[in-house]
Order: C-alpha cells, then sequence, then structure tokens
C-alpha cells in the first residue's frame, strides 16, 4: 500500500513537473505556438541524467526566426524577467549591435531548494534572419555552478 | 383414529393398550403405505429391539449430521484458502510490477528535430550539451545596470 502511495505521488511529482514552466509569458513559445514545432528543435530532459548537473528538468528549443517573431518572444522573455523578483547577482546578459543577444535569469523558485532559469540566445544567422534558442531549467544548481559545468576555459 | 394414535405412537405417547390398537387397525387394512408397512413393523417388533433401532438411527442421523458439518467446514476452508491465494498472487504481480516500475531507468529524455522524433537517450543527451555549451559561452560582458535601463525603457 505504501509503495502504491509513493508510486502514485511520484507519478504526480513528474506531471506536475512537466507542466511546471506553464505560468511563463514564454510557455507558448515552447508549445510551438509561436514558431511551428517544425522549424524547431526541442529537447526535453527530465530525471536522472540530469542528476550530474544538479538539474531536474532541461527544456529548451531552437530556432530560426525573422524580425517580428524574435521581437514577440523578446517581448515575452521582458514579461518574464519583469514579472519575477529577480536578484540582479543571478541576472546575465549580453548586447550586440543594440540587441539584447544572450541573458540568462533566475526565476522565482517554486520551493526553497528548486531553482528555475531561464536563459535567451539570439544572434544573426549568417543564412538570414536570427538564430533563437530559449532554455527552461529546473534544479538545485545555482548559476555559477551551472557557468561552471557548461563553460569552456 | 388411526392417524390419531400414529401420531401419539410416533411421539412416544401410546399405551400398551393403545399400541395394540393400533397394531389391529394397521392389520386391517388391505393396502398399507411404505409408512404403514414400517409403523406395523415397529409395533410387531419388541419394544427393546425398537429402541435399539432409533438408537441406531440416531446414531446415523448424527454421524451425517457430522459428516455434513465436516464436509461444509473442508469446503469452507478450501475455498478460503483458494480465495487468499488469488488475492496473494494478485498483490505478488501488483509488487513486481509497481517495483519494476520504480526501478526503470526515471529518465525521460526526448527531442524533436524539426518535427522529427528522437528517443534516443545519448543522442538526445548530446543536444542538451551542446545546447548548454551554446548558450552558457555567449559574451556577457554588458553590465546589469545596463540590462535594466534596457529593460526600463522597452
Amino acid at each position: 500500500m505504501k509503495r502504491i502511495l509513493v508510486f502514485i505521488l511520484s507519478m504526480l511529482a513528474y506531471i506536475a513537473m512537466l507542466h511546471a514552466q506553464s505560468d511563463l509569458h514564454i510557455y507558448p513559445v515552447f508549445e510551438g505556438k509561436i514558431v511551428p514545432q517544425k522549424r524547431m528543435i526541442e529537447t526535453k530532459v527530465v530525471g536522472e541524467s540530469l542528476e550530474k548537473y544538479k538539474l531536474r528538468l532541461f527544456h529548451s528549443v531552437k530556432m530560426n526566426v525573422n524580425q517580428e517573431e524574435m521581437t514577440k518572444i523578446w517581448d515575452r522573455v521582458m514579461n518574464d524577467i519583469n514579472a519575477q523578483p529577480t536578484e540582479a547577482k543571478d541576472l546575465e546578459y549580453g548586447k550586440e549591435k543594440n540587441l539584447v543577444s544572450y541573458c540568462i535569469v533566475r526565476l522565482k523558485p517554486q520551493t526553497n531548494k528548486q531553482q528555475r532559469y531561464l536563459c535567451y540566445q539570439c544572434y544573426e544567422a549568417s543564412t538570414g534572419g536570427y538564430n533563437l534558442t530559449l532554455v527552461y531549467m529546473e534544479g538545485t544548481a545555482s548559476l555559477s555552478e551551472l557557468k561552471k559545468t557548461f563553460r569552456k576555459k | 383414529m388411526i392417524t390419531t394414535l400414529t401420531d401419539k405412537y410416533l411421539q412416544g405417547l401410546t399405551t400398551k393398550s393403545e399400541e395394540q390398537e393400533l397394531l389391529h387397525l394397521l392389520g386391517q387394512i388391505e393396502q398399507r403405505t411404505a409408512e404403514q408397512e414400517t409403523l406395523l413393523l415397529m409395533l410387531s417388533t419388541p419394544a427393546v429391539t425398537c429402541q435399539q433401532i432409533y438408537a441406531w438411527m440416531q446414531q446415523d442421523e448424527q454421524e451425517e449430521y457430522d459428516r455434513l458439518v465436516a464436509e461444509h467446514k473442508h469446503q469452507k476452508h478450501h475455498i478460503q484458502l483458494r480465495v487468499w491465494s488469488i488475492a496473494a498472487s494478485v498483490l505478488l504481480v501488483l509488487s513486481i510490477g509497481i517495483t519494476a516500475l520504480m526501478h526503470q531507468p526515471q529518465t525521460d529524455a526526448i527531442a524533436w528535430v524539426y518535427g522529427q522524433k528522437v528517443q534516443d537517450e545519448d543522442a538526445v543527451m548530446q543536444l542538451m550539451a551542446s545546447t548548454m555549451e551554446e548558450v552558457m559561452n555567449t559574451p556577457s560582458d554588458e553590465s546589469i545596470a545596463e540590462l535594466s535601463n534596457i529593460l526600463n525603457h522597452e
């Protein structure tokens, strides 16, 4: 009985985790509602494989967008940043040709231990348009730990 | 008259003279029923033998009753055993299933590359790592204050 209860609870937690980002303005982009899914590379990982990165959820979308789509997406990112009581030390960004090309922000955590991050990257593509990447992550890793893990020295 | 005496006799309430009368009445009937034949036999048999027969019958009845009780008990026990064994089997199958589910790799890795589904975990993990490296290695030399300015002016 206890096992069944544990199993049901873990399933519920898993389902809740999959819908964790649904409160964000940027969520429709991940759902393919702004740019069709056929034009994206979407990656979704949940579970044990992320433990080494101290993450429990990774969700990213990469796509080539035009100026209008880029503006729509950036507006949504900005709405999310403005809606969160973001601490400055956990927010980073880069600028290119007067355009925000990179931004990583720690969002309001859902629980004390689990952090949430939203990354935005956009640069002009040589083939035209803009290459845009969005990443949503959840886990216990701090921003500095993530940088340490993924930044090339 | 014969019916009254028969009932009285079967209840053991008849006197010797009444028994004799009943025997006489039964003897006069030409076509007796099976019950009347038995009654006639009992009346013409000495009382001690009757008591003996009655005791045997009682014993037989008791034995039959005991046998039926034992059989019922055995059947009940057998059904209970079957119910328990079915319940135990169901529980065993359920616990094996749940244990298997709980111990299977808890990773769910999936990717869609321009609408094409990728389910190979290694390929998805590579895709994830390359995305993270690409994002994390973007130059970010601007100050936080400048971003705040951008956000405030938009």
